[in-house]
């Protein structure tokens, strides 16, 4: 293998990029910028419930449950309905998350000794904000529960003081979660871009001038690689600066960990660009493997917003096989956790173990195309 | 005028048909990415692992962390013997909570110094907060129980808790659907916006441009295969979410495919505007991708859009994807008709007049 001819191809690419200003900067401050839109829709601490109220017990207990759901601010009434037929256009409508319907007798029933029932009903079209409000709404309500029953039994129960911390995100800012996240989906942007810059030369038939030179196959493929690889490097100071400075996201761990790691990355994406690229003749193509196969699956399937279903192992090689997952785990590790190469060895060595293995295939699989 | 359209809508269906792997994967692609989803994400956050640390090793622990491990929501996988040990397992991401019980937890209940501690691993927000909030519920539900558990009943609220339109509470319906509309857009957006670029990049555009094509035409006949690929996927992966998931279908499949053919009009504008302003395909691809990404979070798909601030809420309504999605909902899970949608048909039709006028103007600018 010859490094002088691994080098031109490279200088050639790096000149093909720079000489465009819109492709450059799409491969060097795009990322950054696609950061700094999409954190900001990620942001969602969903912790403000709006909740429409439907009293029919007008007691001084159910007063009394509706100031304790609303005092830290999490649930907020919206409005007293009469009418249980209202419900339904609040929440069609998206004004009330839930409804709260205490039913008559509600005090009398407990100060009888009896179980008083209450109903919630909830919009449930969204699953996921469902799941959180019933999980928020339960434990409030059973905090509240407890309360009651000294008024109620006549006795306090054995009390049992529950405290709790989250580590490494102690306020469970959304943000410190889903931008280390986010930072893996925007730096898989070189990937796409290796994939169009290999299968252009293909389309646009200049590919069978570099046929015609004694270049072999992994001096193309590594010479194009390396001009990415550097630019996705230096994509990755950008990034990190909107993390830090602009949404004050923790950067507990080193950089230089950080751009190791990154590198790691690389070399899976780019790895399976290339074995997209050898399969497909168009770079219309290529894109439609590269975003539709693995980068909307990443947005789902990689523990950015919910964790990863382990459940099945189907699922779980599903996850595993997208280089996403595990850069997330170490953007997360390095930024909120502050590990080390050292905690980090495993994900590390399931990208390298996928990139090597993606490469080896591109190389079996090269051929010199001729149209 | 149509004679024209038709013979570059017919050039165009001639070089879709050529690529045959291209074909394929528009096929292929879609139903892959459909599968690859609904068979992952069909259940909301359940079995988180969670870690003990019981020193007290009395019966009341045992029933405590028995209460916790009863959740849905956590599944106690292993025990540990001091707070060190359980170190690990949260940086290792090989736990979500754990859970401190501390010696003497038991005889400390009467004089009501007893504590017990919850840590989760914050580095997931969500699932780091529904972790601690499940396991609180679970705790307090169990102290209530046992409390009450001399007394004949149990005096205290029970909290009934009804779901409307998605009685299971199924995250699949609401992702299938999401999907649906996801992948309508995607399509349409490779389609469009690689074929003009594509044959500016090769060169060919300049012979077309010599032609008596006029603009119009000429966008109008870039369209007719997106718009052909885009309605086939469409129908594919409506009977794939309906037979194949079983996604119950309560709308009307006309008024369905009406909505989509409108929304697929205003994205294909979209897709021409960014083939018009791109020099080369690669810029085409990277823009796709940035704007992609965009309009999937604004458009409600991944985060909830009333979750998100105002202003971002109000710059969503301008993507067409969120409209989309919100028909699609509505007509299939929902049942609505036509009166009911209004709203979204409005706006996906001034959206896509919008997009095309800007895509005319686009090709006016940069006919180079």
């Amino acid at each position: 293998m010859s490094l002088h001819r691994l080098f031109a191809i490279a200088r050639k690419e790096f000149h093909h990029i720079t000489r465009d200003v819109r492709t450059l900067s799409l491969v060097t401050i795009a990322p950054a910028f696609l950061l700094l839109t999409l954190a900001y829709v990620f942001s969602f601490d969903a912790d403000h419930f709006k909740l429409l109220v439907l009293d029919q017990d007008r007691t001084s207990l159910s007063r009394q449950y509706i100031a304790d759901l609303t005092s830290d601010g999490s649930f907020q009434v919206v409005a007293y309905v009469e009418r249980y037929e209202e419900i339904d256009a609040w929440l069609q409508t998206g004004r009330a998350h839930l409804a709260l319907v205490i039913p008559p007798g509600t005090e009398a029933a407990l100060q009888a000794h009896r179980p008083a029932p209450v109903q919630a009903v909830l919009d449930g079209t969204d699953a996921i904000a469902t799941g959180q409000t019933i999980a928020q709404l339960n434990a409030r309500s059973t905090a509240y529960a407890m309360k009651l029953l000294p008024q109620v039994v006549g006795r306090a129960p054995g009390q049992l003081d529950v405290r709790s911390r989250a580590w490494y995100n102690p306020p469970l800012r959304s943000l410190n979660s889903m931008v280390p996240g986010l930072i893996a989906v925007v730096l898989s942007m070189p990937a796409l871009a290796l994939s169009t810059a290999l299968t252009r030369e293909k389309e646009l038939g200049s590919f069978e001038g570099l046929a015609a030179t004694p270049l072999r196959g992994l001096e193309y493929l590594f010479g194009k690689t390396l001009t990415y690889i550097g630019f996705g490097l230096v994509s990755t100071v950008p990034v990190v600066l909107v993390a830090t400075l602009w949404f004050h996201v923790p950067f507990r761990g080193s950089f230089l960990t950080f751009l190791a790691l990154a590198m790691c990355y690389f070399l899976a994406s780019f790895g399976l660009s290339m074995l997209v690229a050898n399969v497909v003749k168009s770079q219309q193509a290529a894109m439609l493997i590269m975003i539709m196969v693995f980068f909307v699956p990443s947005l789902f399937l990689a523990g950015l917003v919910s964790p990863i279903d382990t459940s099945s192992l189907g699922n779980r090689l599903t996850s595993y096989a997208l280089p996403a997952t595990h850069f997330i785990v170490i953007c997360r590790g390095v930024l909120l956790k502050g590990l080390g190469v050292a905690g980090l060895v495993s994900p590390a060595l399931t990208l390298i173990g996928i990139g090597v293995g993606a490469l080896l295939l591109s190389l079996a699989l090269f051929r010199k195309w001729i149209a | 005028m149509f004679k024209r359209i038709r013979n570059l809508a017919s050039k165009e269906l001639v070089q879709l048909t050529r690529d045959w792997l291209m074909l394929a994967l528009i096929l292929i692609g879609p139903t892959l990415e459909l599968v690859l989803l609904a068979r992952a994400v069909s259940h909301g956050i359940s079995h988180m692992p969670a870690v003990i640390v019981d020193q007290d090793h009395s019966e009341f622990s045992r029933q405590l962390v028995a209460a916790i491990d009863h959740t849905d929501e956590l599944d106690v996988i292993a025990y540990v013997d001091s707070p060190d040990q359980m170190d690990a397992w949260l940086e290792r991401n090989q736990a979500e909570l754990a859970v401190i019980i501390p010696r003497g937890l038991e005889a400390d209940l009467p004089s009501g110094t007893a504590q017990v501690e919850l840590i989760a691993d914050g580095t997931n927000s969500i699932a780091g907060s529904t972790a601690l909030n499940a396991a609180f519920g679970a705790i307090n539900a169990f102290m209530a129980r046992r409390a009450a558990a001399d007394a004949r009943n149990l005096p205290t609220l029970e909290l009934h808790i009804q779901v409307r339109y998605n009685p299971t509470l199924n995250v699949r319906q609401f992702t299938l659907t999401s999907q649906l509309g996801f992948i309508v857009y995607q399509v349409v957006l490779i389609v469009a916006a690689l074929g003009l670029t594509r044959e500016r990049e090769l060169g060919t555009l300049e012979q077309l441009l010599v032609t008596p094509l006029r603009r119009l035409e000429l966008i109008i006949g870039k369209a007719v295969p997106a718009l052909i690929v885009a309605s086939v996927d469409f129908i594919l992966m409506w009977a794939i979410i309906v037979w194949g998931f079983g996604l119950p279908m309560r709308g009307s499949f006309p008024l369905l495919l009406g909505l989509s053919l409108l929304f697929i009009f205003a994205e294909i504008g979209w897709g021409l505007t960014i083939s018009a302003l791109s020099r080369t395909q690669q810029q085409a691809v990277l823009t796709v991708f940035v704007l992609a990404l965009v309009d999937v979070s604004f458009s409600g798909y991944i985060v909830p859009v009333e979750r998100m601030p105002v202003v971002l809420n109000a710059v969503a309504q301008v993507f067409p994807l969120q409209h989309y999605l919100i028909l699609i909902r509505s007509v299939i899970l929902k049942g609505a008709d036509l009166p009911v949608v209004l709203n979204q048909v409005l706006a996906l039709a001034v959206l896509g007049i919008g997009s095309w006028a800007v895509a005319l103007a686009s090709l006016r600018s940069r006919l180079d």
